[in-house]
Parts: structure tokens; C-alpha cells; sequence
């Protein structure tokens, strides 16, 4: 009687892919077994069916059994269902396959990898966002200190203006000095006294004139500083802004990853 | 011993030259020059220096001196008496003042009145103007003309 079942295996093996094995067994012992690709039983034809083995239980149950087997066990770890068949209420015998367990996982194992590239892709997305947010401050900052050091170039130009004032006061004082000193020689003997005076007038207006050219020199010093810091400063905003664009192509290709992500995890869960 | 005598040091393009202070009256900033037609081209012009018309002398002019790549001096008038007249020196800058007794006549070979000594100093030698020759024949012929006789 059970033996009729044996033209159903084929139909049943090919319905999975010829990647399952599957079983026909009586009372006792395996009728026919056909090894699936995946998966070769740790049993033949002939073999007597053993306690604890969902064949035997799907017989003296008279239900259907499921069974993970470990790999540990019988070496490769599969899944086998097997159900009982009946004959007018009476139990002949029973049919099983067997599942490799890593085909069972696949599906599962795609749908993990898929979310886990998807937070991955997020996470990475708010990094660069990270990054462009710090570029976009450099370039803020980059700003405020051009402005801080044209604010320093104005000042310097004021001090210059003020050295200038200092530096007409020091040459008319000079004048000054001079023309006392005229005065004192053509006085002659009388005028004698006065001619110290006039030279010292004249000794303190040169070194005035001096320094305050020194002064100028490190103005201009200072100024030149300033103008070669500023360039710098417009050089490093520029970078800041190619940085930006750089991010932004890259943040564009992480979106469209990262979309391909979602649809591989909305996929994978629909297998 | 020969007595210290003062001399006002000023430069005419790189060079420095002096005069003798008690020919000089004053030194004054450049004030605004009246070009006068007629004159000699060494002659820039007349100004007005407190209600008094002076001549400004461009020596510039008369000896070829080149004012090119000059640092920045302080243009000044030195208002010079002359034969009881007044007669003012444009030059580039007046240096200072200068003691000394260190003075030789110039050698006769050279000699063509313009410059009667020269100042020797450490670093350097400075001749000095002769104001009573130096505005021979044309300029004072010129200046003391007061007709319309033109002057080459």
C-alpha cells in the first residue's frame, strides 16, 4: 500500500528545488530516499527508523512532526518535517523531507545583512553631516577672523595717520631749530646761550624724526602681515568650501546607497 | 686757532653741500612759487615770505642735478642774504648743523668760484657754496635789471 506513495518523491523533490532530501518510510523501517543536492541523510533505504527520529514519532504520534537536527548529530544540521500517511484512519506509514538548515537561514540571515547595511548607511549619513556642519563653522569662523584682521589693517592705517601727525611735529620742531640756531649766530657772542638751547631743541626734533620712521617701518611691517594673513585666510576659505562640495557629492551618493539598502531589506523580508 | 665756524648742511639730489649760517636768514618750508616769465631757467619763480618777494634759485637746474630715486627728504627754502638782498635756495633736505674747524680751500686746478671750501668730515666731504659767486652775471644782471632785457 505505502509503497504507491514512492511516485509521489520525485514530484515532492523537484517541488524544492532537487536541494531537499526526501523520505518514504512504512512502520519500521525507510522504503526510498532521495538526496537532495544540499543535503545527503545520514541514512539509507532499508534503515530502521529509531526513537526520537521524527519518522518514528510522525508514525506513533500520528501527527506531524517537526525536528531540527544538530549538525553535531549526524553530520549536516538540517530541518526535517515529516507526515504521517493514513489509510481509512489507519496509519501506513509516513513521508518526511529534510531541509538544510543555512537554506532555512538564508532568507533570514539577507533580511539581518540588509537592515544592518541600511542603520550602517544612517549612521554614516549623520557622520558626513557631522563633517559638513564642522565645515560649514570652519568657513563661518574663517570669515570672522578676515574680518577681525581687516578690522586690525584700519587700525593700522589710524596708528600711521598718527605717526604722520608726530612725524610733521618732529620736522617742524627741527625747523624750529634750525632757524634758533640762525638766530643764535647771527647774534654772535650774545647769542651764545641760546644756541644750546637751539641745538638741543634740534638734537631732540631728529631723534623724534627717528623714530617715529621707525615707527612707520613696523607699521608697514605689520601691515604686510595682515594683508599676507588675509590672503591665507581667503586660500583656507576656499578649501572649506571645496571641502563642502565634496561632502555634499558624497553625501548624495550615500542616499542613493542607502536607498538601495531599504529596498534589499524591504526584498529580502518578502522571500 | 683757527675759530669753529657753522655751517647749514643741505642736499642737492644725493649729494651734500654747505653754506655759511651767517648767510643765511631762515629756512622755510617750500611755499607756492609765481613762475616768472623771462628768467633764467634756473630761476623758479618768486614767492611771498611775510609781505617780502623773494627768488627762489633752482640749483637743480643750473648744474644738471638729478632728483631721481631721491629718499624721502624735507624740500626747503634756505633764504639767503645776498649783496644785501635776499635770494632764496630750493633744496631737497636740510641735514643739520655743522661745527667745525676742519675746512680746506679748494685746490686752484678746480677752482671756478663756486665753491670756496670744503668741510672734512669722517665720513665724508662737503663743499661749500660760495653765495657771492655763485649767482654771477646772468642771475644778478637779471635780478638787478629792472627792465625787460632778456638774459640766455
Amino acid at each position: 500500500m505505502i509503497e504507491q506513495y514512492t511516485q509521489l518523491i520525485p514530484m515532492i523533490y523537484d517541488s524544492l528545488f532537487e536541494k531537499s532530501s526526501v523520505a518514504l518510510y512504512n512502520h519500521e523501517q525507510f522504503l526510498e530516499i532521495k538526496n537532495g543536492k544540499r543535503i545527503t541523510l545520514p541514512f539509507k533505504a532499508g534503515d530502521f527508523l529509531w526513537e526520537g527520529s521524527a519518522a518514528y514519532d510522525s508514525i506513533h504520534k500520528g501527527v506531524m512532526v517537526k525536528k531540527e537536527v544538530a549538525e553535531e548529530a549526524k553530520g549536516t544540521a538540517y530541518y526535517s518535517i515529516a507526515y504521517p500517511i493514513k489509510d481509512k484512519h489507519e496509519i501506513i506509514g509516513g513521508m518526511a523531507i529534510a531541509v538544510p538548515l543555512d537554506m532555512l537561514n538564508a532568507d533570514h540571515k539577507l533580511q539581518h545583512m540588509s537592515h544592518e547595511l541600511a542603520s550602517s548607511m544612517e549612521q554614516m549619513s549623520a557622520a558626513i553631516q557631522n563633517i559638513a556642519n564642522s565645515a560649514q563653522l570652519l568657513a563661518e569662523n574663517g570669515a570672522g577672523v578676515a574680518e577681525s584682521s581687516q578690522e586690525i589693517h584700519n587700525k593700522a592705517e589710524e596708528m600711521e595717520e598718527v605717526v604722520e601727525y608726530i612725524n610733521s611735529v618732529a620736522s617742524d620742531t627741527k625747523l624750529l631749530g634750525l632757524n634758533a640756531s640762525i638766530e643764535a649766530a647771527r647774534a654772535g657772542e650774545m647769542g651764545r646761550g641760546f644756541g644750546v638751547v637751539a641745538t638741543e631743541i634740534r638734537n631732540m626734533a631728529t631723534s623724534s624724526l627717528d623714530s617715529s620712521k621707525n615707527i612707520s617701518k613696523f607699521i608697514h611691517g605689520i601691515r604686510q602681515n595682515i594683508d599676507d594673513m588675509t590672503d591665507e585666510i581667503t586660500k583656507f576659505g576656499d578649501n572649506t568650501q571645496e571641502i563642502s562640495a565634496a561632502l555634499q557629492e558624497i553625501t548624495a551618493s550615500i542616499e542613493s546607497l542607502t536607498q538601495t539598502a531599504e529596498e534589499l531589506e524591504v526584498i529580502s523580508a518578502n522571500i | 686757532m683757527t675759530e669753529t665756524k657753522q655751517y647749514i648742511q643741505f642736499t642737492l639730489g644725493q649729494e651734500n653741500y654747505a653754506v655759511q649760517i651767517s648767510s643765511v636768514l631762515e629756512i622755510i618750508k617750500p611755499l607756492e612759487v609765481r613762475n616768472l616769465i623771462g628768467a633764467p631757467s634756473f630761476v623758479l619763480g618768486v614767492c611771498q615770505v611775510r609781505d617780502e618777494l623773494i627768488i627762489i634759485i633752482d640749483l637743480h637746474k643750473k648744474f644738471c642735478i638729478s632728483t631721481a630715486n631721491l629718499e624721502k627728504g624735507e624740500p626747503r627754502f634756505i633764504i639767503l642774504e645776498f649783496e644785501s638782498k635776499h635770494v632764496g635756495l630750493y633744496v631737497d633736505d636740510v641735514v643739520d648743523i655743522i661745527e667745525t674747524i676742519s675746512i680746506e680751500e679748494v685746490p686752484d686746478i678746480v677752482h671756478y668760484g663756486t665753491i670756496c671750501d670744503i668741510i672734512k668730515l669722517e665720513d665724508g666731504l662737503i663743499p661749500i657754496l660760495d653765495i657771492d659767486q655763485l649767482f654771477p652775471n646772468n642771475a644778478t644782471t637779471w635780478l638787478n635789471s629792472g627792465n625787460d632785457e632778456l638774459v640766455s
